[in-house]
């Protein structure tokens, strides 16, 4: 299988922070998470402002923004 | 799919197995906040509520569902928010708190630690050229101020948007310092009273404090999300990484554990309950001791 067709590029952004980053296609938003090493229980992901769902399955292009649950003060 | 509506869900709740689509869940949000202010008689009817204000979710969280109960009829609501003096931080959550007071047509108390004690925390922090107390003043200040200003108004509730999280800290941290006094004043209940004391209430203590940010999200509430600069020096950012990665590998600890300190403080509590409040010699606002704790740190800035 190609490799375009085994990894999908999605960009991201935490604090302000953006870049782009290749996934395993088929890769969830907490599986996102979980390749960042950040934990499902400190952070909101958004796509087009729009809360994601756990388990959904994110695609070529999609813009995610990380919102830190806990920022302290 | 949404587990009580089966619309698309948004959010799986990992504590409960459930999933929820934005609506269910804020509802369902709603209805466990009304129980533990109905079990626990936070607020009664009738009450004048004073809600401490910051801007940040907790708070507008607390504040929109409070909120509720004024539309209704039951109790008097007006806001109060606290100016520490914390350069390129507070002014953000000061707007958003006066944004979120006047959406609703709630008025807004505005204090400073400047005009209170004479020094912003800023300025006292510079003098005592040491950033990892600034959280010790800071909550040490913010509490006797909101305690004077809510008595002054006459209020007979101040409630504030502490969640889960900023509980399940607490009680950790007042194990590992070996407080059990505080520990003991930590649950639902109170056991000190005073005539100057003005109940501190907590509607949000069981809600992880994630899902006052998603309720947020989905009321479509503007909330300042920032992190205050003084946070990384405070000892709780280690405990609050310590329950989160512990309730990331077993939901429900951090919910656990809070029940189970409270328990712990009920049993503890006839230890303390005997403890009378008097007014502290140099302020007059209720204390433990002689001088309040405000008061004594006040006297150690250069």
């Amino acid at each position: 299988m190609p490799k375009s067709q085994r990894s999908v590029q999605v960009r991201i952004s935490i604090g302000g922070e953006a870049r782009t980053l290749s996934i395993p296609a088929g890769s969830s938003a907490g599986d996102l998470l979980k390749s960042l090493g950040l934990l499902r229980e400190e952070y909101i992901l958004l796509k087009s402002g729009h809360v994601v769902y756990e388990f959904e399955t994110l695609g070529e292009g999609d813009s995610i923004e990380l919102i830190r649950a806990f920022s302290g003060g | 799919m949404c587990s009580v509506c089966g619309s698309r869900a948004r959010y799986f709740q990992r504590y409960s197995g459930k999933s929820y689509c934005g609506r269910c869940f804020t509802r369902s949000i709603r209805r466990r906040v009304w129980r533990e202010v109905r079990r626990n008689r936070l607020i009664r009817d009738g009450d004048f509520v004073l809600i401490a204000l910051s801007g940040g979710k907790d708070s507008t969280a607390c504040l929109d569902m409070v909120h509720e109960l004024e539309r209704r009829r039951k109790v008097e609501l007006a806001a109060i928010t606290v100016d520490e003096g914390i350069e390129g931080y507070r002014p953000a959550g000061i707007q958003a708190a006066k944004l979120a007071a006047e959406e609703r047509g709630i008025e807004l108390h505005r204090v400073s630690f400047r005009k209170e004690v004479g020094l912003d925390l800023d300025s006292i922090i510079g003098k005592l050229g040491d950033a990892s107390r600034a959280c010790t003043y800071c909550g040490v200040l913010r509490r006797w101020i909101l305690n004077r200003h809510a008595r002054e108004l006459g209020a007979d509730r101040l409630v504030t948007g502490h969640n889960l999280d900023d509980e399940a800290q607490s009680a950790l941290l007042n194990l590992i310092r070996g407080d059990p006094a505080r520990l003991a004043r930590s649950g639902p209940g109170y056991l000190l009273d005073h005539d100057k004391f003005v109940p501190r209430v907590k509607p949000l203590r069981k809600i992880p404090g994630k899902e006052t940010l998603l309720y947020c999200l989905f009321r479509g509430l503007e909330v300042h999300t920032a992190s205050c600069p003084y946070s990384e020096y405070d000892m709780r950012n280690e405990v609050r990484g310590f329950l989160n990665r512990l309730e990331e590998e077993r939901p429900t600890s951090k919910s656990s554990f809070l029940s189970t300190t409270n328990r712990l403080a009920r049993s503890v509590g006839d230890e303390f309950r005997g403890v009378k409040l008097r007014e502290c010699d140099n302020c007059g606002e209720p204390t433990t001791g002689k001088l309040c704790k405000a008061c004594q740190l006040l006297s150690t800035i250069p």
